[in-house]
């Protein structure tokens, strides 16, 4: 299904929403906890090798603001991370192949642990500034980057085949 | 060339986010949240995704129905232990004065406070403030436009404020000691070390080694009211070596443990006996809401946002509960049209409390808890920062039922928060660890209720 890319963009939009959803039901303690794998980061890595030039960067913007929706975490910690996943990627993209399914996981893996630990400094160091003398704890990054990986190279093929995004593709010459 | 200068702006915007992840500026901050106000909208389309835990949501909502009224009656039953203590038991104390019974509602600074009062009338400036026989400080004003025959807020200065004097005597052998007290005594101490000491001024005899302080207000111009504080009890005079500075060890947790007070005020058969306070639950100051979001997607994280914001009359720190008198949460932001609620188990999540401990008639004021984080089974890991110590036979621990204290403004004091196990002996100063079972994971109650902002000074 091909349509105007507007109409791609928000469905991109509200899979991103849906996707960070199911992350916050699955994070629950009862759930998979520390094992939850963040699951819009794997979104945008699924879709970030097949946009065009700059969309990957854009994208990377959409889902840090489905999962601001969501989430208390700062906006600005959240699209720091994903703009700089997505940043990194088109980076290593430019000389590896990380878009086959281990490069991608990998990816994934090493991503997802950056942002954790990016939006937990800047939690902690917003606690500090408001006097509180707690820092985060109980941020377990290993587990969330393991998780992340295997999601990566489990769910990716099946959110690449995601209904109605097709014109976000890069167009072949 | 065009996609290498898209490539530089992508990345400036990058490294901007990354310094206002950890450096908030406030008016982008401002910008931010109006331009994310339509997130509400957004997030309501991934309401489907609550409907994905059912029977928990039901058992979570029955648990909160079938204690509502048990835990209500606990924390009022607890309250009320604590407005008790507030009037003094020494006879010599209660004789020709009356007390106003007044409830610490929000504390602008550590030195000072506005206390929540059932009626104004008798209450003015310079009287004193105390709890139980220990002194507190004096009254600075009544909240502007507050009538006398109402509910009203008064502002008090507590006698750890910098500029606060207050006359004492030590009584002993072979004479009585004269000094002035007021002030923290400022000596370094070890940094973990935790405890307010009071200064103690110009003692009248060099010899002075010790004894109990009380309130001895000889300065001329002191006046009447100040004579209403006359024999309430300062703390125990220490000194450093034979040689050092005095101070004074308080009996009040000054900092966090300062709940309950009484105003003392002239006697006049004019004014009236005063009713018990009414529980904050029934004074109809709460807001009806719902969670937004099915739960936040950081696994570190407890919090949830809500479908109202500012200009619904929410707050910063207000409290939020389920069907009864638990505390779920606080709200940790409030933007416009929505507002994001933080659990009791949110790391950072910050409160007054105190215990029922088990097998004690009387209620124990803990002071401020802190939550580090939440354990693999939902348990919530909270840090308790001691002043009073808890005295006992060390290695045991002592089950207790925890609820909200006073002093932060939006929560009201004698929410149920949950069980933890105290330790039987602890030292002032000390920091603990306590381990605090909700038996309720917060995210799985959807009806909620968000106090409402001033609501400690509706009449």
């Amino acid at each position: 299904m091909k349509g105007p890319p507007l109409l791609a963009w928000a469905l991109f939009g509200l899979y991103a929403l849906w996707i960070s959803a199911l992350q916050g039901v699955l994070a629950a303690p009862r759930a998979l906890g520390a094992w939850t794998p963040d699951l819009a980061l794997v979104l945008l890595l699924a879709w970030g090798g097949r946009l065009g030039p700059g969309r990957a960067e854009l994208a990377a913007l959409v889902v840090a603001l489905a999962r601001a929706s969501l989430g208390a975490d700062a906006p600005a910690a959240l699209v720091a991370g994903y703009l700089g996943a997505a940043l990194f990627a088109g980076l290593l993209r430019s000389g590896l192949e990380v878009d086959g399914p281990f490069g991608r996981a990998l990816v994934a893996g090493v991503s997802a642990a950056a942002l954790g630990l990016l939006v937990v400094s800047a939690r902690s160091v917003a606690l500090a500034a408001a006097g509180a003398a707690v820092a985060v704890e109980g941020a377990r990054l290993v587990p969330l980057a393991c998780a992340s990986a295997l999601a990566a190279l489990l769910l990716a093929p099946l959110l690449q085949r995601l209904p109605g995004l097709a014109t976000l593709k890069r167009r072949r010459r | 060339m065009l996609r290498s200068r898209a490539s530089t702006a992508w990345f400036l915007f990058w490294a901007a986010s990354l310094l206002l992840a950890f450096r908030p500026v406030a008016a982008v901050e401002r910008a931010t949240d109006l331009a994310l106000a339509p997130l509400r909208l957004i997030a309501e389309l991934a309401a489907p995704f609550a409907a994905l835990r059912p029977g928990s949501v039901e058992a979570a909502e029955q648990a909160l129905a079938a204690n509502a009224r048990a835990e209500a009656d606990e924390g009022q039953a607890a309250l009320a232990a604590l407005a008790r203590r507030a009037l003094p038991v020494d006879a010599a104390l209660v004789a020709g004065r009356r007390f106003v019974h007044g409830e610490l509602v929000e504390r602008p600074d550590k030195d000072h406070g506005w206390v929540a009062v059932p009626d104004a009338r008798g209450i003015e400036k310079g009287c004193p403030v105390v709890c139980g026989d220990a002194y507190v400080g004096r009254v600075l004003e009544l909240a502007p436009g507050a009538r006398l025959d109402a509910p009203a807020r008064v502002r008090i200065e507590l006698v750890t404020a910098k500029d606060f004097r207050v006359g004492a005597v030590v009584a002993g052998a072979p004479e009585d000691v004269f000094l002035v007290v007021g002030g923290l005594y400022s000596r370094a101490r070890p940094k973990r070390e935790r405890v307010v000491r009071l200064a103690a001024h110009q003692p009248s005899s060099p010899a002075l080694a010790g004894g109990l302080a009380r309130v001895n207000e000889l300065l001329a111009g002191t006046g009447e009211l100040a004579q209403l504080g006359q024999g309430f009890r300062l703390g125990e005079v220490q000194r450093e070596g034979e040689r050092g500075p005095w101070w004074i060890a308080p009996e009040l947790d000054y900092l966090d443990g300062l709940f309950q007070v009484a105003i003392v005020t002239r006697v006049d058969p004019s004014w009236p006996e005063l009713a018990a306070p009414e529980h904050a639950l029934e004074d109809g100051a709460w807001l009806a809401t719902r969670a937004l979001s099915p739960g936040d997607p950081s696994p570190w994280r407890s919090t949830v946002k809500i479908p109202r914001g500012s200009e619904a009359g929410v707050r910063v720190g207000a409290a939020v509960i389920g069907a009864g008198a638990r505390l779920l949460g606080r709200v940790l932001h409030a933007g416009a049209g929505w507002s994001d609620v933080a659990w009791l188990s949110d790391p950072g999540f910050t409160l007054t409390a105190i215990a029922r401990v088990a097998g004690e008639e009387e209620p124990r004021i803990l002071g401020r808890l802190t939550t580090i984080g939440r354990e693999e089974d939902g348990a919530v890991r909270l840090r308790w920062s001691v002043r009073v110590p808890l005295v006992g036979e060390a290695g045991g621990a002592r089950p207790a039922r925890l609820f909200s204290g006073s002093g932060d403004p939006g929560l009201p004091a004698g929410l149920y928060l949950g069980e933890a196990e105290l330790p039987a002996a602890v030292r002032a100063g000390e920091e603990c660890e306590l381990v605090l079972r909700t038996g309720l994971e917060p995210a799985d109650v959807r009806d909620l209720f968000v106090r409402l902002a001033g609501a400690e000074a509706r009449p």
